[in-house]
């Protein structure tokens, strides 16, 4: 059975899910990348919002999620955190 | 305590040697707690824990060494005289001891702690007292020391290799291998009582070992 994801890993998961698309994606597609409910993914949203990682875009009336460069940057940097992460065992 | 049983040609080698494994391990404590301040999970702020007391340990093991091979050795004439004489000094080489192994066993023991998931503070301050007192007031201390280390290596390797076996990245090759260096180091020292070259065969493990460590932080730093 798979583990339960820890809060870093579902960040990771979002900020992934954004930067493969080019920076930029639609809630519905998130989504279904993130694999969490609407509510829960709303809630990591909002806290990534908040600390300017990610941010609203809206185009011909449809909402998107982009990846700020702080979101580039910060998504580098769980990289290397999930890589010493893995490499540790922890 | 290992800090003089090696031949006479490697005074100070071993001081580096111990210096090349504290910033090892400095290092890694140092991205531990970075990673802690981002992901606010408790397991980096014990990881750093334990590698800022492994680190800890590895100072002063150097800085003992160095003293003892500089400040003593340059005053007398050879290494009878030089034991003599740091023997004379029961408060510097037992103080220089004692913290040593604290210091790395706390290391160590909260890393197995980690892996094995022990949670009870009171189960992990036991097995520690119990491991001072075994490698501080033995009779076979020196003995004791290194059979202990090499223990909690043992179960450090095993939550390794099972971690390895899973992800099979060179990452955890190399951390598996490193751990598994250190842990191999331990034997020979307790052959020092037969040839000296012993002492440096330990050694330079335990370099390759934190040198393999070192290998997987810059990969670790280079992953975008």
């Amino acid at each position: 059975m798979k583990e339960k994801r820890s809060r870093m890993d579902i960040i990771h998961d979002i900020m992934l899910a954004i930067q493969r698309k080019r920076g930029r994606i639609k809630p519905t597609h998130l989504l279904y990348k993130s694999n969490l409910s609407y509510q829960r993914m709303n809630i990591y949203l909002e806290e990534l919002m908040g600390k300017g990682l990610v941010a609203k875009d809206f185009d011909d009336n449809h909402k998107f999620y982009t990846l700020t460069d702080k979101g580039f940057n910060f998504l580098a940097e769980f990289k290397r955190i999930k890589e010493f992460q893995d490499s540790f065992g922890l | 305590m290992g800090f003089i049983f090696g031949p006479s040609w490697f005074y100070g080698i071993d001081s580096g040697f111990s210096f090349f494994a504290m910033l090892v391990t400095i290092s890694i404590a140092i991205f531990s707690l970075k990673a802690y301040f981002i992901a606010k999970d408790r397991k980096y702020l014990y990881f750093t824990l334990a590698f800022f007391s492994i680190s800890v340990s590895y100072l002063i093991k150097a800085v003992a060494s160095w003293v003892v091979f500089k400040h003593i050795l340059g005053k007398v004439p050879n290494l009878t005289a030089a034991i003599s004489t740091v023997v004379s000094m029961p408060n510097f080489y037992s103080l220089g001891y004692i913290l040593y192994v604290f210091f790395i066993f706390a290391g160590f023991m909260i890393l197995v702690a980690i892996y094995l998931r022990i949670h009870s503070i009171r189960t992990l301050s036991l097995l520690f007292i119990l491991m001072l007192i075994l490698s501080i007031l033995s009779q076979s201390k020196f003995i004791a020391f290194h059979v202990t280390l090499f223990l909690l290596l043992f179960y450090i390797v095993i939550h390794l290799f099972k971690n390895h076996i899973r992800t099979k990245s060179v990452s955890t090759f190399l951390v598996l291998y490193s751990m598994l260096a250190l842990m191999v180091s331990q034997i020979f020292y307790f052959f020092i009582i037969f040839d000296k070259i012993y002492y440096v065969i330990g050694h330079v493990l335990q370099l390759i070992g934190f040198l393999l460590l070192l290998l997987n932080m810059i990969l670790v730093f280079r992953k975008r």
